[in-house]
């Protein structure tokens, strides 16, 4: 079976500045992953690379062994960091529109996640906050049982409270073979979920180790690991 | 995918048109009434004269509206944050155009009916209404008292022109809208420019290409022949390719050099 994501020399330019060099990364099945690195490390880069919405400039990228393109969209789950719902829409239109085009979307679940989290699904997401926009997204997200999760600052616009029911969210909803990428810093926050982790320092990817190893090798936590790799 | 991508796109320019139609269509029934009246004196004619006003701007915003809703629906849609949908979604890049593109070319006609309507129920009667099916009866015959023969290929020609050329300039507006975002800054004001220069570079073009064609045909005594049997088909034939261009470039740019913020 081909691993769910392989990266053979990675590059991406944009105009004169590198956003990701010469990368290299191949990521299991049924693993959490934690994709982190400071502002500017290229994290948004590697996941909008993953996603098809920018094309490499060297080296190759494989989803299940194909490149991205229709066929990798039907798999791959995307959260960018943008609102990128139209804002006339209800929430229960968007719901419609990801059963229309997703075949593994689950309306059963995003009205669940609806209801527990208590948003109206009749509701304009121009009445919205941008917390609760944020929180339908990741609904939708999270309700099609794709085999690779890429979320990108998944939990930076919610409140602490509702974190916690995100994280459970993302724990609970995908099946073993299913690999859950997330790019964050908000690393305490997320570092009890975390399998594995990938350091991405100025486009290069600086560490990828299973978590435990870490905290074996280390006798550290994520969190202050990081905080002593990057600092300033 | 393609009919889902359009009924999508469908709904989310219905609910921006369906209201302008509805207005038209009402205010069109309303002037009509007060036409008959036949009103003559001074203070109801003004409010009468304010009627038709309104109905005559709902016309122009209808038109206008048509226009915007495509290049604000094709940008906002595609390459501002709802662009992170849209091309994650499981379609391709062909899709995604053609699904605009036809939704557009079908506002465009059902807002040109609706306007001819709201012309025809305020002032059609039933004389006039006679006259005018007269009218159009004649054209054929009218047609062949100069073109002999071709009328029947001129005005298919004729229809032909209009939807190709329709298509060919949304195209050059879609891939002026994606050349734009090729900019790492002001992708808008670069859109505006792009399509500026790429319509007066292909006006310079026409002219020469027209210039060039005229000498070709002046000598020929029989004019009315050459028009339906070269100079059209050429015309057609050119902007066809020019529409395919432009498609082809907006579609390399998708695949290729997609650059959202």
């Amino acid at each position: 079976m081909n691993p769910i994501l392989e990266c053979k020399s990675l590059t991406k330019i944009y105009s004169g500045f590198t956003a990701l060099s010469d990368v290299n990364l191949t990521l299991e099945r049924g693993r959490i992953i934690g994709l982190l690195g400071p502002n500017g490390s290229g994290k948004t880069t590697l996941l909008k690379l993953i996603n098809g919405l920018l094309v490499p400039d060297s080296g190759s990228i494989q989803i299940e062994g194909k490149k991205p393109g229709v066929e990798t969209k039907r798999i791959v789950s995307y959260l960018p960091e943008k609102t990128y719902l139209a804002d006339w829409m209800k929430v229960s239109q968007v719901v419609e529109f990801f059963h229309d085009f997703y075949e593994n979307f689950n309306p059963k679940k995003a009205y669940d996640m609806l209801t527990d989290l208590k948003i109206d699904p009749e509701k304009h997401l121009n009445t919205l906050s941008k917390g609760t926009k944020e929180k339908v997204q990741l609904i939708l997200v999270m309700s099609r049982e794709a085999d690779l999760y890429c979320l990108d600052e998944p939990i930076g616009g919610v409140d602490p409270a509702s974190r916690d029911y995100i994280l459970n969210t993302i724990i609970n909803n995908y099946n073993e073979n299913a690999t859950v990428l997330i790019s964050t810093h908000l690393i305490a926050d997320i570092e009890k979920v975390l399998d594995e982790v990938i350091f991405l320092k100025d486009g290069s990817v600086t560490l990828h180790s299973s978590v435990d190893d870490i905290r074996v090798a280390e006798s550290k936590s994520i969190d202050s690991l990081f905080r002593e790799v990057f600092k300033c | 995918m393609l009919g889902k991508l359009m009924k999508h796109e469908l709904n989310a320019t219905l609910r921006l048109l369906a209201p302008l139609y509805i207005a038209l269509l009402f205010m069109s029934l309303i002037n009509r009434f007060i036409f008959q009246l036949n009103i003559q004196e001074g203070i109801l004619m003004f409010f009468t004269g304010i009627l038709m006003f309104v109905q005559i701007v709902l016309i122009f915003a209808i038109l206008i509206a048509t226009v915007l809703i495509m290049i604000i629906r094709f940008y906002k849609n595609l390459l501002s944050d709802e662009g992170y949908l849209m091309f994650t979604l499981p379609v391709n890049t062909h899709q995604l155009i053609i699904s605009k593109l036809v939704i557009t070319l079908f506002w465009l006609i059902i807002s040109i009916v609706i306007v001819l309507s709201s012309l025809s129920i305020t002032f059609l009667t039933a004389d006039n209404a006679g006259l005018i099916i007269n009218e159009i009866k004649n054209i054929p015959d009218r047609l062949s008292v100069t073109f002999g023969d071709n009328s029947l290929t001129l005005v298919i020609e004729l229809i032909l022109m209009i939807l190709v050329g329709a298509v060919s300039n949304i195209m050059i507006v879609y891939a002026s809208i994606a050349i734009g975002q090729l900019f790492s800054k002001h992708k808008i004001l670069a859109s505006i420019i792009s399509y500026v220069v790429i319509y007066n570079a292909l006006q310079i073009i026409l002219l020469i290409a027209i210039v060039i064609l005229s000498f070709i045909v002046t000598g020929n005594i029989n004019f009315t022949n050459v028009l339906p049997q070269m100079f059209f088909p050429i015309i057609i034939a050119i902007t066809l390719l020019t529409g395919l261009g432009f498609y082809m470039i907006t579609n390399g740019i998708f695949e290729k050099k997609l650059n959202l913020e």
